[in-house]
């Protein structure tokens, strides 16, 4: 005891002021203040340059990924004869692939949060859009034995958007979908517009579904729901980018539960005038006879 | 095939000796052009991120603005992965663009298509 406070007397001393016979007590709330001051300077430095150091990070750990990614690849190849050698380069080659999402995203998400994510708008009809991520995510859905039903909604769904990165936002839920979806699951992914004019974009499963205490949690960096939480390949790190992508397109994305058991994501972008239903017309909604099932070839 | 890091040159070598292909390595843009304007090759792979007097983009205008080397193939490879990157070499006068990480059997397609052209 006697130790740090002769410590604590001496730092005292050192202190500005110590020598111009002020109290004690102001020195050490001014010295309190100083740092206080500092800290805030660093922290205030610290968030602008958080996406150009996740920049740099990034650069450094793909460097290496191309080693264990190429390398893997190249040693798969080679081992066609030796199926268990075979095998683990394939699995080198998985984690490599997956450590790489983890590290694309948390550029994505950096740059979200300093508002630095690069958007590109144009004019788009989301309805072929959404189509193309359906195509791009067919393995999985053929791998995991779901059907996507995706009505064809009549009319065009045209508004400004990033055309890529509104595809990463509809990816990103619909993987989640097929993912989480039981064998033989029926998931719906569904487009319209609402009486307001804003188009909305549904993606429904038939999974686990989500505790309500998580609805809005999941949507958190890093955080996956404890009901589907199981190491199956996300990087908890999509939703919150998802979150942040239609915030910039002036939307907004939740998630509830579905009649029936499951969840519903929901992401509503506002629309533009000509993009709104007949005056007085509800919701520009599918019919049973629109519904089609994928695969969507020539579509 | 110009390229500063070790392990990745190796890789590249080893996806295209594999086929069969003779591969001549350098570490940096000037020995890249050097060698290019040497042994004129089919294909020439450059890494855009080099230390030294200039990097990939440069070593690709200067091989694309050389006579010699008309009938050369570049493909330029970068770890920046935007499009802008991509745009930066096509305008270098790139073939082919790569971003890193890179599948050494994508790699060695583009390799084969360029150099069978």
């Amino acid at each position: 005891m006697k130790l740090a406070r002769d410590r604590r007397a001496r730092q005292a001393r050192r202190v500005a002021g110590a020598d111009r016979g002020e109290a004690p007590s102001e020195v050490v709330l001014r010295e309190v203040a100083r740092r206080i001051e500092d800290a805030r300077e660093v922290a205030e430095r610290t968030a602008l340059s958080k996406a150009e150091f996740m920049a740099n990070i990034s650069h450094e750990l793909r460097t290496p990924l191309q080693s264990i990614i190429g390398f893997a690849e190249l040693g798969a190849r080679r081992a066609r004869e030796q199926p268990v050698m075979g095998e683990m380069f394939r699995d080198i080659g998985a984690a490599g692939h997956r450590m790489l999402r983890l590290v694309n995203d948390l550029l994505d998400l950096a740059r979200a949060d300093s508002a630095e994510l690069p958007m590109n708008f144009a004019f788009v009809d989301l309805r072929p859009l959404l189509r193309e991520v359906v195509a791009e995510l067919r393995p999985q859905i053929e791998a995991r034995g779901v059907t996507v039903r995706m009505p064809a909604p009549p009319q065009p769904l045209t508004l400004s958007v990033d055309a890529l990165r509104m595809q990463q936002v509809v990816r990103n839920v619909l993987a989640n979908a097929v993912r989480f979806s039981p064998v033989d699951g029926v998931i719906d992914l569904d487009a319209g517009i609402l009486p307001d004019g804003s188009i909305r974009i549904e993606v429904g499963d038939r999974g686990p579904g989500i505790p309500d205490d998580e609805l809005e949690r999941i949507f958190d960096a890093f955080v996956q729901s404890t009901r589907t939480r199981d190491g199956s390949g996300g990087t908890g790190l999509g939703l919150a980018i998802s979150r942040r992508i239609v915030a910039a397109h002036g939307g907004h994305i939740t998630a509830a539960h579905r009649e029936g058991g499951g969840s519903v994501f929901r992401i509503v972008l506002p629309g533009m005038a000509w993009g709104r239903p007949p005056a007085g017309g509800a919701e520009a909604t599918d019919t049973a006879e629109d519904t089609i099932d994928l695969p969507l070839d020539g579509a | 095939m110009v390229e500063d890091q070790s392990d990745i040159r190796k890789l590249i070598r080893m996806t295209l000796e594999f086929e069969s292909f003779e591969v001549h390595e350098a570490h940096d843009g000037p020995a890249g052009v050097a060698l290019a304007r040497e042994i004129v090759p089919d294909v020439v792979l450059l890494d855009v991120m080099m230390p030294g007097e200039y990097d990939g983009l440069e070593a690709c205008r200067r091989i694309k603005a050389d006579p010699a080397l008309a009938r050369t193939r570049v493909v330029v490879v970068s770890a920046k992965g935007l499009a802008a990157d991509a745009q930066a070499g096509r305008d270098a006068g790139a073939d082919e663009y790569l971003f890193k990480p890179f599948s050494p059997m994508g790699l060695l397609d583009t390799v084969e298509r360029l150099a069978a052209a």
